[in-house]
């Protein structure tokens, strides 16, 4: 039998690893959206939200909890496109104008996610609800399962960006935008696809985050700030450098929660982030180009 | 014997596998007219680059009146008596073309900072831009918009607001490009008028106006200089001649 | 709209300004109270206006995170009255100085990074001291706050009680008149005209021998001393703060301000702060998701005056 504080540091270590692959999630389509569009989407927390949100009424609606994170997914892929076109175009590439913009997006998708599901935080009750054991410790095994599964969207997603047309055009598009629209890559209909694909991933992060954690109109914010250090430690625009940001910045606030505040470890992510920021703007490992 | 304004010792710029600027060794005395000419590609634009100070060099050194100066930042340059017009129009837009000017003047004085300046030295400040404005003939324009101007007046001022800084040297990056002949003709006027008192580097792709105008010409091809001389020298040669050929 | 209020905006003169000064000194007497608590809550967050345009709207720094010297500037005034008894021009001295403190602390790392590198780190260094405030409730009281009791204001032999709606009436003008004149002055002075140059084109500025580096800070410091000034205020005003004047919220504040008074005429911004100030007052009061129509306002205005009111009025004079 381990020691109590052992078994409590696996215990927060588990939960760490879980929910950095939530937040490689989230971090990626933000990642991709500010590293080829130049979109510092100060909403995407909303989206996220929304996902957890629309996989309520989902389940309420549907009574099937995988359907709901279907179906979230889905529309929130779909409202990015509408997004991009009708808001965002205008305004790539000028960053303070898509802060603007986007703060404006946060306000309205909060109020209205207020005005709808309303201020009282919501559960979602454990769509698998037993516990394994390993090391010593009982664990949930839903968390496990969403491991798999955004573990499984990641593959997706490295087999879309490496394997499909659409996806080495995004790669291209973000290394070089002029060389890549020079050889013909249809550059504003990529940057549609990035931003839906980026919001169709953060409400999945949502939507399987859901059963975990607290729905509550303001719990975008909360995943901003931690996608944010994740993908400025990582590197803009780099599918490993987030994965591997999000697998050391995420355990490790695990096990400072153990010994300081929640609040205090974010604060020491932010610190890092911060140095980061100011001695290797790029990253771990930024693709060249801003 | 006029002392040595400008000395590169084998000055190197690569980027990446592109080999820019090649152990240029370039030596330009004071007061002198210098030409640079070259095909596109040839370097021009890069080794004047890193004289002012927007490159660091791969390797070599950069010496201003025998003081070392690679590596330093752009604004330590200018300070030393560096200036330069640059290839594609660097104006502030919004502002008028004797506030253009104006910026430049005053980065030469004391206590530039201080939000609360004696009336007399503004003054100063201010008649000093006006006359640089009138020496490059846009003194009847001086309370216009910048942006509102046109493509050969722009120019000018571009000129103009190198001059502000009454430099020693002066970098011109094809100050004739997109000129109608008769705006072509001020220049080179303006520019003759200044090397009376300024060292002059001047890089065009206009062959005619650097042969006119240049006291010694620089031929720089694929990052190395080819050739070096008179006018007339170069005219002559048979290299230059093989590198321009097809090209006016 | 009439050619002379058009004129008025853009570049007022000493005739226009005296007579808005001058009515304004005449509100504070015959206004009802609740509309002077708006009028005096719109000269704080219009002195909260200013500072950012000069960040922004002059030397072209965009920030998000000035809410960070808006806290500081509030716990500054209140934690030395609190805990030490100081007298009140003191306690605002403390405030100033602790801003002087991070502004160049924080500034000398911040000026170095721009555009979006710049903006995440207003947003990162706004975020630490909103998480440490929410956290050490001990010193801040967290979510909930501090009260505190504002000791009167000391002047000659009189003291006057800030608790008079009329006295924190005219302290507040006092400093919202005191800034707007500082202010003018810098955007008027040679260093104005060097950090206007900054934003109309960073990189000649650099290269006519200017260290744009510090001048950015001087600009930082410069906002981050008058976005204390109003924290200070308007701590003294609600004799209260709480870890929330720290957060994001307040920060996106002045952005929204700035955007539709205008950046860069130092008036606009005022505009944006008395419309926004006076729109949550009316209309905050019965609809309680009023952001909608903010969050709305921000996207339309961007989309159709990047400039802002008063800024498109400014063009169309030029």
């Amino acid at each position: 039998m381990l020691p109590e504080l052992i078994r409590i540091i696996i215990f927060s270590l588990t939960n760490g690893v879980v929910w950095a692959l939530i937040v490689a999630l989230v971090a990626l389509g933000l990642s991709f959206i500010f590293g080829l569009m130049e979109i510092v989407n100060i909403a995407h927390g909303e989206l996220y939200m929304l996902g957890a949100v629309l996989t309520w009424y989902g389940l309420a609606l549907l009574g099937n909890f995988w359907l709901g994170v279907i179906i979230a997914s889905l529309i929130m892929g779909a409202f990015g496109i509408g997004l991009e076109r009708v808001v965002l175009r205008s305004f790539e590439g000028r960053v303070a104008d898509t802060v603007i913009v986007t703060i404006g997006l946060s306000y309205i998708l909060q109020q209205i996610a207020l005005a709808t599901f309303g201020g009282a935080p919501r559960t979602i009750p454990d769509p698998l609800p037993v516990a394994v054991q390993f090391l010593g410790i009982n664990y949930p095994a839903y968390r496990l399962l969403i491991t798999g599964v955004s573990a499984l969207a990641l593959i997706g997603l490295w087999l879309f960006l490496y394997r499909t047309s659409l996806g080495i055009h995004i790669r291209a598009a973000m290394q070089d935008r002029e060389m890549a629209s020079a050889m013909g890559i249809p550059v504003s209909r990529v940057y549609t696809m990035t931003f839906s694909i980026g919001a169709l991933l953060a409400a999945l992060g949502g939507a399987l985050a859901a059963p975990v954690v607290q729905l509550f109109y303001l719990m975008g914010l909360d995943i901003l700030c931690v996608s944010f250090i994740v993908v400025i430690v990582g590197g803009l625009g780099s599918l490993k450098g987030t994965l591997v940001a999000s697998l050391i910045i995420c355990p490790l606030e695990g096990v400072m929660t153990v010994f300081i505040t929640p609040t205090e470890a974010r604060v020491v992510s932010f610190i890092i982030m911060a140095v980061v920021l100011l001695i290797r703007p790029r990253g771990l490992f930024g693709t060249a180009g801003r | 014997m006029a002392r040595m304004i400008l000395e590169t010792k084998d000055l190197t710029k690569a980027f990446g596998g592109l080999v820019a600027v090649d152990a240029v060794n370039f030596k330009v005395e004071e007061g002198e007219l210098r030409g640079i000419i070259g095909p596109n590609g040839a370097g021009k634009t890069t080794l004047f680059n890193l004289v002012i100070g927007y490159l660091k060099p791969t390797s070599g050194k950069i010496f201003f009146y025998g003081k070392d100066i690679t590596g330093l930042p752009p604004h330590v340059i200018s300070q030393m008596g560096i200036s330069a017009t640059f290839q594609l129009t660097s104006l502030f837009p919004g502002m008028t073309v004797l506030e253009n000017v104006w910026v430049g003047v005053h980065s030469r004085s004391k206590r530039r900072w201080h939000p609360f300046i004696h009336a007399r030295s503004l003054a100063r400040t201010k008649s000093k831009a006006e006359e640089i404005c009138t020496l490059v003939g846009l003194g009847d324009k001086m309370n216009e918009v910048a942006a509102s101007l046109s493509h050969g007046d722009q120019r000018l001022l571009e000129i103009a607001v190198a001059l502000s800084t009454d430099p020693a040297l002066l970098l011109l990056d094809e100050p004739t490009a997109g000129m109608s002949p008769k705006e072509v003709e001020n220049v080179v006027k303006v520019i003759k008028e200044l090397s009376q008192t300024k060292t002059i580097i001047l890089v065009e792709h206009n062959v005619d106006v650097v042969l006119r105008l240049a006291e010694t010409i620089t031929v720089l091809n694929e990052g190395r200089i080819i050739a070096e001389g008179s006018p007339d020298e170069i005219s002559a040669n048979e290299d230059v001649q093989r590198i321009y050929l097809g090209v006016k | 709209m009439p050619q002379r209020l058009r004129k008025v905006i853009s570049k007022p003169t000493t005739l226009s300004l005296s007579i808005v000064v001058c009515l304004l000194a005449l509100l504070g007497l015959i206004l009802p109270t609740g509309m002077r608590s708006l009028l005096i809550d719109i000269m704080i967050f219009s002195i909260f206006a200013m500072a950012y345009d000069i960040l922004f709207g002059f030397s072209n720094q965009f920030s998000y995170g000035q809410a960070l010297f808006f806290g500081v500037g509030a716990y500054g005034v209140l934690l030395p009255i609190l805990h030490m008894k100081v007298n009140l021009w003191t306690g605002m001295l403390i405030a100033e100085m602790l801003c002087l403190f991070f502004a160049l602390a924080l500034g000398s790392l911040a000026v170095r990074v721009s555009g979006a590198y710049f903006v995440i780190i207003t947003i990162i260094f706004n975020m630490i001291f909103y998480l440490l405030a929410l956290d050490w409730t001990w010193l801040t009281g967290g979510d909930d706050g501090l009260s505190f009791a504002v000791p009167p204001i000391p002047l000659g032999f009189a003291s006057f009680s800030v608790y008079d709606p009329i006295v924190n009436y005219y302290f507040t003008f006092f400093f919202f008149i005191t800034t707007y004149l500082i202010l003018k002055r810098i955007i008027d002075s040679p260093l104005g005209r060097i950090l206007v140059s900054i934003r109309e084109n960073e990189e000649r500025v650099r290269f006519l021998g200017y260290d744009v580096i510090r001048y950015k800070l001087i600009a930082y410091i410069i906002s981050a001393l008058f976005t204390g000034l109003s924290g200070a205020l308007y701590a003294v005003r609600t004799r209260y703060a709480s870890a929330e004047y720290f957060s994001l919220a307040i920060s996106a504040e002045p952005i929204i301000w700035t955007l539709i008074g205008g950046a860069g005429t130092l008036i606009g911004p005022i505009i944006g702060a008395a419309v926004i100030t006076s729109l949550i007052y009316y209309i905050g009061v019965w609809w309680k998701h009023y952001l909608i129509i903010i969050g709305a306002l921000m996207i339309i205005l961007l989309r159709v005056s990047p400039k802002g009111i008063v800024g498109y009025i400014a063009s169309k004079m030029r």
